[in-house]
């Protein structure tokens, strides 16, 4: 639901949070995007909210580390970088 | 004399990650990786779920910074948030999940994680932690922890939430705001972060 024009309008603190609760339309969220970009007060609000709602899960909101670190090297392209040897996917048995 | 790492700007990472350090990338994933997760968690809903997303925002970014399309001008978190938006957005329409509905008088915060992959010990803290945030949203005032509840945790949108307690819907998203901003208030006096979270 569009509740007024942003191409007219600046964003609110409201809808910073109907853009992460993925509220806004499409056409919407992409004014967001860019509004994101060019705005650097609309992004300290966005993540300051990210930054609040991280509280209500953060264990949830926190990606396992060695998982996410692995992920930086396991795509084909990647360089090897000597860390991989101790990743958990190489001791699990991926062969590089 | 050279800038210590962790004080170089998105950018400078990045270009640092393109030259051959992959330490850069680590870096500049470290910097933003809880509220990219945050963001997909917000969609999906689902711990395992989130994982797996999250892997998928982690390769389509490196692929997208080799191939030359990360602007330097731009800003690296909403760039990357958006990534991971998208691709929660994409996963939730071809699955069409039904959104897990709770008791908002007896909302349970741990009841949507999967704890299969989970020690006994993380467990222990998980859950201690989720008890903490329980007695936060207690603290709040009435008509903010309403709200927070209806969204977080029996998963109302913000228009059902404004139609049941009779307000407009600026004024649900208003009254979840300041709720944010007092539980991250209240949490920091009790001395409750992120940096208490799990790996």
């Amino acid at each position: 639901m569009r509740l007024e024009s942003h191409k007219t309008q600046p964003f609110t603190d409201e809808d910073v949070l109907r853009y992460l609760y993925a509220e806004m339309n499409e056409e919407e969220s992409q004014d967001f995007e860019l509004a994101l970009e060019q705005n650097e007060n609309l992004n300290e609000r966005y993540e300051e909210m990210l930054d609040c709602l991280a509280i209500l899960s953060p264990s949830v909101a926190e990606p396992k580390e060695k998982q996410w670190t692995f992920t930086a090297f396991f795509l084909p392209e990647a360089k090897t970088a000597p860390h991989i040897l101790f990743s958990p996917c190489t001791q699990a048995g991926f062969a590089f | 004399m050279n800038k210590p790492l962790i004080r170089l700007a998105d950018h400078e990472l990045v270009n640092g990650y393109l030259a051959g350090n992959d330490y850069y990338f680590e870096i500049l994933l470290g910097r933003y990786k809880s509220k990219i997760h945050t963001t997909i968690y917000l969609i999906v809903k689902d711990r395992d779920i989130t994982e797996d997303i999250f892997q998928d925002v982690m390769m389509k970014i490196i692929r997208m910074i080799r191939a030359g399309k990360y602007n330097d001008e731009g800003k690296f978190l909403p760039w990357a948030a958006r990534i991971a938006r998208n691709l929660a957005i994409d996963f939730f329409r071809k699955n069409q999940k039904a959104p897990i509905q709770r008791d908002s008088e007896n909302y349970d915060l741990a009841a949507n994680f999967s704890r299969s992959d989970i020690s006994a010990d993380q467990k222990i803290i998980m859950e201690e932690h989720e008890r903490y945030v329980r007695e936060l949203i207690q603290q709040l005032p009435d008509k903010q922890r309403e709200v927070l509840v209806m969204r977080s945790y029996a998963d109302l949108s913000f228009k059902e939430i404004a139609e049941i307690t009779n307000v407009s819907i600026n004024t649900a998203l208003g009254r979840m705001r300041y709720a944010l901003i007092n539980l991250k208030k209240l949490a920091d006096e009790a001395g409750i972060s992120q940096n208490s979270t799990l790996h």
